[in-house]
């Protein structure tokens, strides 16, 4: 008797241990995580971006769903609300909140994790550098994009004006992709892009990106990351974690990460944002100085 | 006017078909004209009312986007708008501010923000409706507008361009299309009306070729074959018919007549011949009874043969004249001097038994180129028809003169005369058959042989004073074997 309540116990021990360990439950993995996505990266493959979470949930053993916001605030917002669990923001506003976020990991573009912001202008312009365009309509993406406003506002401080006064008119356009579509239609004469969103839409399609060109390049700044709310537990950022990094090694993996025209993912330390934080205090300051009146031309 | 005796020279079958198609690209463009007026009028009405719809959510949509200066969200907003209506062919929508500065276009290469715009005329604002569609017609763009407000503030103007080049482009098409189907109809029509005018125009052209065969002496009657319905003009065919009928008996009787004209005018000669006779038979008779009783006195004898051989040879002389008067074979034989003096012969004794005086003048010289039998009979019915006419007593003149190329005749009495109906109704070439009046047959006969010849008559009769008649006859006219033809 005791002999078969063992081999019963065994057998459905198991069971259980093939059925966990080869095939994870999404149902009974609670409730599902919330990926938090701004169209100011690249958001409108759908198909990609529902392979990529379909993918990490898999990885995961949870159901990953989206959620997507108009601008890079609203998305922080929801992730210090606990609404969104993680989210694919700007270097910026990770630095504005880190004292609630924490990274999870930061994609890896042409094998660092590191990216520049472009100053573009129409093909037909004759602009060559920053200077020249001054008195133009230009366009921003997000208010809080490195690379969309912090680095244009910062390299304008290094000339000792502001985009209010440097510019006729500016606008924001959420989007680095609309940025480009602000310059090519002629409705911006300039703007300020994620160099990493022109590459990639370049390489997928010169339609857009044919009609402007890049008249600078910043130098380079951590990459856009993934940030959770430092309450995020540690097993599931384990987990996630090792899911991102973990796609280089994997094929399927590696097409969604070709897809998104990056190498991967890796997991860094605070410090690689130390570029953001020492321009958003240049930019800071002058401000300040800025608001002391102090007369800059 | 050339061009009109051109149109009336044509034929029945071009004028009909030519005035069908006249008549319906007529009627096709005179409705085609306001066909394409109503269209023209209902697309830019139509435009209008989806210009009102179209600018109205533009409007409506910009008022946060310029409350908050969202420059892309409104260029942004503008381009789905136009997306969503293809089929407008709006060229730019435009966004002014309250005042007057470009805030937002479709077209931002064209319209920099924030530059100023001075809005020209003709701007419709699409809530006023005062477009004066007629103005449009024929433009390249059309601009309407609406105002952007929120509450009671104006926050600034939509305005569209509207290219109507696909407008006119479709009219244009509908013209066209219309046209060619036009011209598709009306040669359809053309064709009918070619077919119906020839059908129309048959019988006529029949009925004309029978009448102009009429008119050369050629009566034919229309085949009943051809006589193919009942409508007018084949009643006309059928009536053309009747009266060729009655032509061609009417022409028979002629002829009887003729005949009948021939043997009665033989009748009165015999008459006048047996009288003739009768007179040295008479005469005859009593030498023959003289010799009876005194045929043995040499001199009674011989005065009495002579009397015989005289009156025997006035005999001869009389049948003589009548057989080359009569003569059975009717060949060709030209008039000559010796033919007048025949008729002479037998009319004189006519004359002096109602005791006439018969003035003769014959001056033909020679050979006449006319057929001797019909001079004969016309002249001796018109010298038998005077001494008819004249009774007893008077006097009858007879000439015969030649000029060059006409050999004329008269012939005078002094008879109680010709009423002047009558005399018109020969000279008209009618005649009378009432055997009461003088001449009736006779002259109806002589009428006859004067058209025959191709001859001219002329009557002038004072009545209580006498008849004279004076027949002319061309000499080259007249052959012998037209006249045997006939």
């Amino acid at each position: 008797m005791g002999g078969r309540c063992a081999v019963l116990f065994l057998s459905i021990w198991f069971s259980h241990l093939v059925i966990f360990s080869t095939v994870p439950n999404l149902q009974a993995a609670g409730r599902p995580l919330s990926f938090g996505l701004t169209p100011v990266m690249v958001d409108t493959d759908y198909d990609l971006i529902e392979n990529w979470l379909t993918y990490l949930g898999r990885k995961m053993g949870r159901e990953i769903t989206i959620t997507r916001r108009r601008s890079y605030q609203d998305i922080v917002t929801l992730v210090r609300y606990g609404v969104v669990d993680f989210a694919w923001i700007c270097g910026y506003p990770y630095v504005n909140n880190e004292d609630s976020l924490k990274l999870v990991a930061v994609p890896r573009y042409r094998g660092k994790p590191l990216y520049q912001s472009y100053l573009i202008v129409p093909i037909t312009s004759g602009d060559t550098d920053l200077w020249q365009l001054r008195e133009n309509i230009h366009a921003f993406s997000d208010i809080d994009s490195n690379s969309g406003h912090l680095i244009p506002r910062f390299l304008l401080s290094q000339l000792k004006t502001t985009p209010e006064r440097f510019f006729s008119t500016y606008f924001f356009t959420y989007s680095h992709e609309n940025v480009i579509r602000a310059v090519a239609s002629g409705l911006a004469d300039s703007g300020s892009v994620d160099g990493y969103i022109w590459d990639a839409i370049n390489a997928s399609s010169t339609e857009m990106t044919g009609k402007t060109k890049v008249i600078h390049r910043s130098g380079y700044y951590g990459f856009p990351p993934i940030v959770a709310l430092r309450s995020f537990p540690d097993r599931r950022l384990k987990r996630l974690q090792d899911a991102l990094t973990g796609m280089s090694e994997d094929p399927e993996g590696r097409k969604i990460l070709k897809s998104l025209f990056l190498d991967g993912f890796s997991v860094e330390a605070p410090k690689l944002f130390d570029g953001i934080r020492k321009i958003k205090r240049e930019v800071e300051r002058f401000q300040r100085i800025q608001i002391a009146r102090v007369p800059i031309r | 006017m050339n061009w009109i005796s051109f149109i009336r020279n044509r034929s029945l079958m071009v004028k009909i078909p030519v005035t069908v198609v006249g008549v319906v690209f007529l009627m096709a463009g005179t409705l085609l004209g306001p066909i394409i007026l109503q269209i023209s009028v209902t697309e830019i009405r139509n435009l209008e009312i989806r210009l009102r719809g179209f600018l109205g959510v533009g409007a409506d949509e910009m008022v946060p986007y310029i409350l908050r200066k969202d420059f892309w969200a409104a260029y942004e907003h503008l381009h789905r708008l136009q997306r969503s209506q293809p089929d407008l062919d709006v060229e730019f929508t435009l966004v002014l501010d309250s005042t007057g500065r470009v805030f937002t276009s479709s077209r931002p290469g064209q319209h920099r923000i924030n530059d100023q715009v001075h809005l020209k005329d003709g701007i419709h604002d699409v809530l006023t409706g005062d477009l004066d569609i007629p103005s449009t017609f024929l433009k390249d763009h059309i601009y309407f507008k609406r105002h952007i407000k929120s509450g009671e503030r104006t926050l600034g103007t939509i305005i569209a361009a509207i290219r109507l080049q696909g407008l006119w482009s479709r009219i244009r098409d509908i013209v066209l299309l219309s046209l060619v189907f036009t011209a598709v109809v009306t040669l359809l029509c053309g064709g009918i009306g070619y077919l119906v005018s020839r059908e129309m125009i048959l019988p006529l052209s029949r009925l004309k070729d029978h009448v102009d065969k009429v008119s050369h002496g050629n009566i034919q009657l229309i085949s009943q074959e051809h006589i193919l319905a009942n409508d007018e003009l084949y009643r006309l065919m059928d009536h053309f018919n009747h009266m060729a009928s009655a032509l061609l008996h009417s022409k028979a009787v002629t002829k009887k007549l003729e005949i009948t004209n021939q043997l009665t005018a033989l009748g009165r000669l015999s008459l006048t011949i047996a009288h003739e006779i009768n007179n040295p038979l008479g005469g005859m008779l009593n030498v023959v009874d003289t010799l009876k009783q005194h045929g043995s006195e040499p001199s009674v004898r011989d005065r009495s043969l002579s009397l015989l051989e005289r009156g025997m040879q006035q005999i001869q002389s009389i049948v003589g004249a009548a057989l080359v008067t009569y003569r059975l074979d009717r060949d060709y034989d030209r008039l000559l001097p010796v033919d007048l003096e025949d008729i002479r012969l037998l009319i004189q004794n006519r004359a002096k038994s109602s005791q006439i005086l018969l003035k003769w003048d014959n001056h033909l010289p020679g050979e006449i180129d006319l057929p001797a039998v019909d001079v004969r009979q016309l002249l001796l019915n018109l010298l038998l028809n005077a001494c008819e006419a004249m009774g007893q007593g008077g006097e009858l003149s007879f000439s015969a003169n030649t000029t060059p190329g006409f050999v004329s005749f008269g012939v005078e009495d002094t008879g109680p005369g010709l009423r002047e109906d009558l005399i018109h109704q020969l000279v008209d070439g009618q005649y009378s058959l009432n055997e009461n009046e003088r001449g009736g047959l006779g002259l109806w006969v002589c009428q006859q042989v004067v058209n025959k010849l191709d001859g001219n008559w002329e009557i002038n009769s004072t009545l209580g004073q006498g008849t004279r008649f004076d027949v002319i006859f061309p000499l080259e006219a007249w052959k012998p074997d037209a006249a045997l033809d006939q």
